[in-house]
């Protein structure tokens, strides 16, 4: 283990860092109950995939093999984009919703208003 | 037939005066919406007695129109009209479009710029409309002369299917479209809209963002 350490890139140690502090943020929202339990299990497992991929990146290597994409950093660019594209569309129909919402809100102000002073 | 006037209004200070006065002089019943202005023009519309409506912020004229709308259909309004803010659409024009409509079976009465010879618009106005006219026409296949005209008459109680969700100036387009869909009857007449210095110099509806997104709209 230690051997291995040692020869970790910097890049490596970068990112183990990065999450290593964002899992601890995400524990001291759960404990302030900021977090759900379930939510902080669900991104703990999804961080802890991207350090073991960062630390073992021949994972990512045997899972493109199996999924006969090429590279592990292709399949890690699709995964990416994928996630990136599905995040765009979700964020579009939630702002969607809030607009309607929005108006919703205004026009029954403005009915209530128009009502009551007539 | 009970009717009123729905006058959507978004910093009309200057304007909104003498709009009122004409129609209240021309006998009409006004419900005027002011979609949050940053000016004094509902101070301006409380000097009037007329039905008075404000948006607590600004949504667009497709969502002040809604809410005037649905205004006179809770007051009990059977016949309701679409008119600018800006003085452009005459009052005897209003009342072409409302005795059009309750001497006909016709449940929309659209006044159009395009079917009246003695109509004289500005040459950029022009040329914005005949392009809209296109589109609506070739692309969204409107069969309507006059795809962004605001002044239209309809029966309160086809509101339910008339029902528009665009809050900006894509109603216009959105209620022609749900006309079409929903083989509503209606007719189109002739109307003569006044264009001065102030209305010629105003945004031009529909701007090119508007027409894609109606574009992107028909496509979904």
């Amino acid at each position: 283990m230690i051997k291995y350490c040692e020869t970790m890139t910097i890049f490596q140690i970068i990112i183990l860092l990065v999450i290593a502090i964002i899992v601890l943020k995400s524990f001291r929202k759960l404990l302030r109950k900021e977090l759900s339990i379930w939510l902080f299990a669900i991104w703990f497992v999804l961080w802890l995939a991207v350090a073991l991929v960062s630390l073992f990146p021949v994972i990512i290597n045997r899972l493109a093999d199996i999924l006969g994409v090429g590279r592990g950093v292709d399949l890690m660019i699709y995964a990416g984009l994928f996630i990136l594209f599905y995040l765009v569309f979700r964020l579009s129909m939630n702002i969607v919703k809030i607009n309607k919402n929005f108006s919703k809100i205004v026009k029954e102000i403005t009915l209530d208003r128009a009502k009551n002073e007539k | 037939m009970k009717t009123c006037v729905v006058i959507p209004a978004y910093n009309e200070e200057k304007r909104i005066s003498a709009i009122l006065s004409s129609l209240l002089e021309a006998d009409f019943e006004v419900i005027a919406v002011d979609d949050g202005s940053e000016d004094a023009t509902f101070s301006e519309i409380k000097k009037f007695p007329v039905t008075a409506a404000r948006h607590v912020l600004n949504l667009g004229q497709g969502a002040a129109l809604r809410a005037g709308t649905e205004l006179a259909i809770d007051l009990g309004y059977e016949i309701i009209v679409h008119a600018d803010a800006d003085g452009q659409h005459r009052p005897e024009d209003i009342r072409k479009v409302t005795e059009a409509l309750e001497l006909s079976e016709f449940n929309v009465i659209i006044g159009s710029r395009f079917l009246e010879v003695g109509q004289r618009l500005p040459f950029k106005k022009r040329l914005i409309l005949l392009l809209a006219k296109l589109f609506s026409q070739k692309i969204l296949k409107l069969p309507f002369s006059d795809p962004q005209s605001g002044l239209r008459a309809f029966r309160a109680n086809i509101y339910k299917q008339l029902c528009w969700q665009a809050d900006d100036f894509a109603h216009c387009s959105e209620i022609l479209s749900l006309i079409a869909e929903k083989d509503i009857s209606f007719q189109e007449i002739p109307i003569i809209v006044n264009y001065d210095q102030d209305t010629s110099s105003k945004l031009i509806r529909p701007k090119i963002r508007m027409g894609w997104k109606m574009m992107i709209d028909k496509i979904l």
